[in-house]
């Protein structure tokens, strides 16, 4: 379980992580999810003990980060961004040397490795150094490398930045497997595909802030089955916005020279309408882009810009 | 414990993987060493130049002067070569000997006739010690000469006066030759001056080959390269992750800094025994106090490598790392006795050369080879060793805590 409570981290006048509060339960998936430079890395980094919070609360499986760093970081197991592995060990090795430092032990250590290197399908190339593998396989032994002490607190930083689709599907399902054994899985990402396929709660976090909170349902009612409305052309935003305002239940989420964002209910059967109004309004529309209610157009909602913007 | 040992094993097995950085570190301390071995072998560190003389005036007396060049201990440190004056010039420009002595016309009439003659030395500038040995040893001659013209010119006036000497003649200027060493015998054999002499030491000092005298600069040069190249390691680390992954472990990054230090230990202990037997092998390097003189060697590695690692941390960026420690090597292998022993350098250098961190480890590690040290000398000094380590230790475990870690 990770509890986090109020927790900011401030550089100089920077406040990279700005009053942060969530729990992460264990058997859970729990997603923290934003654009690049939200402070999702800045949050991980705090609570395994990398850096040290401005203020706030942090406690892993009931250790006080701060107080009792040792004993709560021996419940941790990190899954880095980067690709934090020894290119000249093989896979084995660099699996003896993360396991030791965790403390583990021969024998139960070697089982250990044995498991986790067929659970990543790397057993039969566990002798090899890791410098000739693949981008995918490096990410899966990453991966490896942060369970294989079977944490009870499983932390992963954008683990499949950079992974083919095919290496990204079978590192979510061991994510899942991590879960569904009973560990309590933070999970960061800026993919909104991903969080919503894996994540069973999630936190939007921008700009150091959470923005929105709960579990996915949650997250999609706060859209009320609005659908997201992009039209790409030439404007006048304000005569724009004048003239949407007169059709009922549209929200403009954004509007500038060159596209327009708007949340309304069953868009698509009211596009005539709303390309009436625009056009008497001297817009021009040359693009139409619906999307059903997500985490993106969630994101658009609360925050009048694109997740990878 | 156990991670500052799976952490040392870590880098060593790193290191087994990729040898040619070891081999990149070694290059050039190898290279020296077997260019000292081709050029020197296990010779004694008897310079030997080259005199070139030119002889304008072509007498009995001016063919015998170069001669005295080939007496005694002189003729193993001075090569004496006639030329003529010309390209005994062009030689001396190009470097090719240590002096060109000149010796006028009617040098052999002035000797004999005890006229006033002018001996002329060019020197080499670019050489200092043989060039010096050269005039000292000519300056002598002609001393020397003066006395032999005052006591036997006349004689000597005779026998190579024109034409072929009558056999009265020569037996006469023999007889008065024989007359005037014994009448100076009693004053030179035995000489009047008494020399008292003690036995100093039980074993005598051997004298040092140039392989020999350059075997400990060499050997620290090696240490050194390798001290830098691990501590570059500490910024990979950095930039793939793996550091803040440690981090991120109960395991304390202290523990992890210890096992960095033991490996690059382990690694100078190796590099410090198979140097020590090549020492001995190729250069004849007394290996009588080897024991020792390893132990510091690798301490002294350690130290070095704690002090780059320091160094490394201090830097905002790879980059600047690599520059920082390209910065401090290359000047203090060169002032710290690497390149060039400090028995060879201008003093001043060598004393400045001695306050440096590896010129004073140097110091030591030479003291302690050859046997100038006593037990608790050593024992002192390596009490020093450690206490400096430590506080290194203590520098770099505090700025991989700080900034460097994030």
């Amino acid at each position: 379980m990770i509890e986090v409570a109020e927790l900011r981290k401030s550089y100089g006048d920077l406040a990279a992580v700005d009053g942060v509060s969530f729990t992460a339960r264990t058997g859970e998936i729990f997603g923290l999810l934003g654009p690049n430079g939200a402070g999702k890395t800045t949050t991980i980094g705090c609570i395994s003990g990398l850096l040290t919070p401005t203020s706030g609360h942090l406690r892993v499986m009931g250790h006080d980060v701060v107080r009792d760093g040792t004993a709560a970081r021996r419940t941790l197991g990190v899954v880095p961004q980067e690709i934090a592995l020894y290119d000249e060990l093989s896979a084995e090795e660099n699996l003896g040397y993360w396991g030791g430092v965790q403390g583990m032990r021969d024998p139960v250590l070697g089982r250990r490795i044995q498991a986790v290197l067929e659970l990543t399908g790397l057993l039969d190339r566990a002798r090899e150094p890791v410098k000739r593998f693949s981008g995918g396989m490096k990410r899966r032994l990453n991966f490896a490398c942060g369970i294989v002490h079977q944490p009870k607190v499983l932390m992963l930083d954008e683990p499949t930045v950079g992974v083919d689709p095919q290496s990204r599907v079978r590192l979510l399902e061991l994510v899942r497997e991590q879960a569904k054994s009973g560990a309590c899985v933070l999970y960061t990402t800026h993919y909104m595909e991903e969080a919503e396929a894996l994540c069973d709660r999630l936190a939007v976090v921008d700009h150091g802030k959470i923005i929105a909170q709960g579990t996915l349902a949650e997250l999609r009612a706060m859209l009320a089955e609005h659908d997201l409305l992009r039209l790409q052309g030439s404007f006048r935003p304000e005569a724009a916005r004048e003239a949407l305002r007169r059709i009922d239940g549209i929200e403009v989420l954004q509007a500038d020279e060159s596209q327009l964002r708007l949340s309304l209910a069953a868009a698509s059967r009211r596009l005539p309408q709303i390309f009436s109004a625009l056009a008497e309004a001297g817009a021009e529309v040359r693009g139409t882009t619906l999307t059903q209610p997500s985490l993106e157009s969630l994101f658009i909602k609360l925050t009048g810009k694109e997740l990878r913007e | 414990m156990r991670f500052v040992w799976i952490s040392a094993l870590k880098d060593l097995r790193r290191l087994r993987r990729d040898p040619m950085a070891l081999a990149m570190w070694l290059a050039l301390p190898v290279f020296v060493a077997v260019t000292m071995n081709f050029v020197f072998g296990r010779q004694a560190a008897a310079p030997q130049g080259r005199l070139l003389v030119a002889d304008r005036d072509g007498s009995f007396l001016s063919g015998a002067l170069p001669g005295m060049f080939n007496q005694g201990p002189l003729s193993r440190m001075v090569l004496v070569e006639k030329v003529n004056e010309d390209s005994g010039r062009l030689r001396l420009e190009k470097g090719d000997a240590s002096a060109l002595l000149i010796i006028p016309k009617g040098f052999g009439d002035a000797f004999l006739n005890n006229r006033p003659a002018r001996l002329e030395l060019i020197t080499n500038r670019s050489q200092r010690i043989l060039p010096g040995i050269i005039e000292e040893a000519l300056s002598v001659l002609v001393e020397g000469s003066f006395y032999v013209q005052r006591l036997i010119g006349d004689q000597m006036r005779l026998v190579s006066g024109n034409g072929r000497p009558s056999e009265t003649s020569i037996v006469e200027a023999s007889v008065a030759i024989n007359r005037a060493v014994r009448s100076v015998m009693r004053y030179l054999d035995p000489p009047l001056i008494e020399l008292q002499t003690s036995v100093v030491s039980d074993e005598p000092k051997q004298k040092k080959s140039f392989g020999a005298l350059f075997f400990p600069g060499v050997l620290f040069m090696a240490l050194m390269f390798i001290a830098a190249g691990l501590a570059g390691d500490a910024w990979k680390e950095r930039t793939r992750g793996t550091l803040r992954r440690v981090a991120c472990t109960p395991s304390p990054i202290a523990a992890w800094t210890a096992g960095k230090a033991l490996a690059a230990f382990t690694l100078v202990l190796a590099v410090a025994v198979l140097g020590m037997a090549a020492g001995g092998w190729l250069l004849g390097v007394s290996l009588s106090h080897a024991l020792p003189a390893v132990l510091w060697a690798g301490g002294s590695g350690a130290l070095l490598y704690l002090l780059m690692l320091f160094l490394a941390t201090c830097a905002s960026t790879e980059r600047m790392a690599t520059f920082l420690a390209n910065l401090v090597l290359l000047p203090l292998t060169m002032i710290g006795g690497s390149f060039f022993p400090s028995e060879i350098m201008p003093s001043s250098f060598a004393a400045i050369g001695q306050w440096t961190p590896n010129g004073f480890l140097l110091g030591r590690f030479k003291a302690i080879l050859d046997g100038g040290m006593t037990a608790g000398a050593i024992a002192a000094a390596f009490a020093g060793l450690a206490l400096a380590a430590a506080v290194s230790f203590w520098l770099v475990v505090r700025r991989l805590r700080g900034t460097f870690l994030v």
